[in-house]
């Protein structure tokens, strides 16, 4: 437990020293106004660039919460792709600059080593998610009224569930690959899989993908039960990518 | 617009946090000749043209050296 707790306290202190959490904490903040601004401000410009001279007239529907959740969610995988540009390589970029081979040498298990750096990420996309969606849901509650929008709380677990995955994608190919060229496919390989698989009309409802698309559900038009197979789908596809690198990097030479 | 004050908690907040990752960015840019990933003029010009918050992120998570 000791070591255990040594190495996450140097994870935490690496993440910090290197200006990550900074960054992410920025972008969290931003992503996070963004929404409602957003959806505030573009009536009012599309307004003013409609009406000019043009003769043209443009309709908008009204503008509520439902409109700025949207937004929201529609610019949620900036923010996560933000998380996995600048997390991934947090295994792999101690391979390469074999930081890692003194620690282990010196008779640091494996196990403790992957189990700091995957509570390090979990710790920092949970922080970084629930303030960027903290801060939308506040905004967006003082502008507008909540009646609109129905489900957002789990909306917003949903999309957390779906970044839990994709940091599960990190380790998992951080344990066999060798640099962060490895990671990054991973990830882009197992974004781009699950939507080719979505195309199967059938098949749409059980993927993780699901969850990173919840306007049905914040219409009304869904229910948190159409959303549940895909969750506990995503749910099982992360605990088994997680056990699937606790294994591979137990195993895996370091040279 | 007709009263902006309505806008000003979304705006300032905004304002403040982007033109500070830009300043930072591009004073690190400026103070640094080696970098992860790509030269002195790709990041500048990156970091000007995606300046609402995209460039410099991608800056500091692909350019910046891990020091």
């Amino acid at each position: 437990m000791r070591a255990f707790s040594a190495f996450l306290r140097k994870e935490l202190t690496a993440q910090k020293r290197t200006g990550k959490l900074y960054i992410l904490a920025a972008a969290a903040v931003i992503l996070g106004i963004l929404a409602p601004a957003t959806a505030k401000l573009l009536p009012k410009l599309l307004e003013a660039v409609g009406t000019e001279g043009s003769g043209m007239t443009i309709t908008l529907g009204e503008v509520t919460a439902f409109s700025s959740f949207q937004q929201f969610f529609g610019n949620a995988s900036m923010g996560l792709i933000a998380f996995l540009a600048v997390e991934a390589g947090i295994l792999t970029g101690e391979y390469r600059s074999g930081t890692l081979v003194l620690a282990l040498t010196k008779g640091l298990p494996r196990s403790k080593v992957i189990a700091a750096k995957t509570l390090t990420l979990v710790l920092i996309w949970s922080v970084f998610w629930w303030i960027s969606f903290g801060i939308s849901y506040g905004f967006t509650a003082f502008y507008w009224s909540m009646d609109t929008v129905s489900h957002p709380l789990f909306a917003g677990f949903a999309y957390w569930l779906f970044g839990m995955m994709m940091t599960a994608v990190i380790l998992l190919f951080s344990s066999f690959s060798k640099g962060i060229g490895g990671v990054v496919g991973g990830l882009a390989g197992v974004y781009f899989g699950y939507s080719l698989l979505g195309m199967i009309p059938k098949l749409g409802k059980y993927l993780p993908v699901k969850l990173t698309a919840p306007d049905a559900l914040m219409k009304g038009s869904e229910q948190i039960g159409d959303i549940l197979p895909a969750v506990i789908i995503t749910a099982a596809a992360t605990a088994a990518a997680l056990t699937a690198a606790y294994i591979i990097f137990g195993r895996r030479s370091m040279d | 617009m007709d009263n902006i004050t309505e806008y000003l908690p979304l705006l300032i907040p905004l304002a403040v946090i982007e033109l500070a990752l830009l300043g930072y960015s591009l004073y690190h840019i400026f103070t640094h000749t080696k970098y992860k990933t790509g030269s002195r003029t790709v990041w500048v010009i990156v970091c000007l043209v995606l300046s609402g918050f995209i460039g410099p992120i991608l800056y500091l998570a692909l350019g910046k050296e891990d020091s």
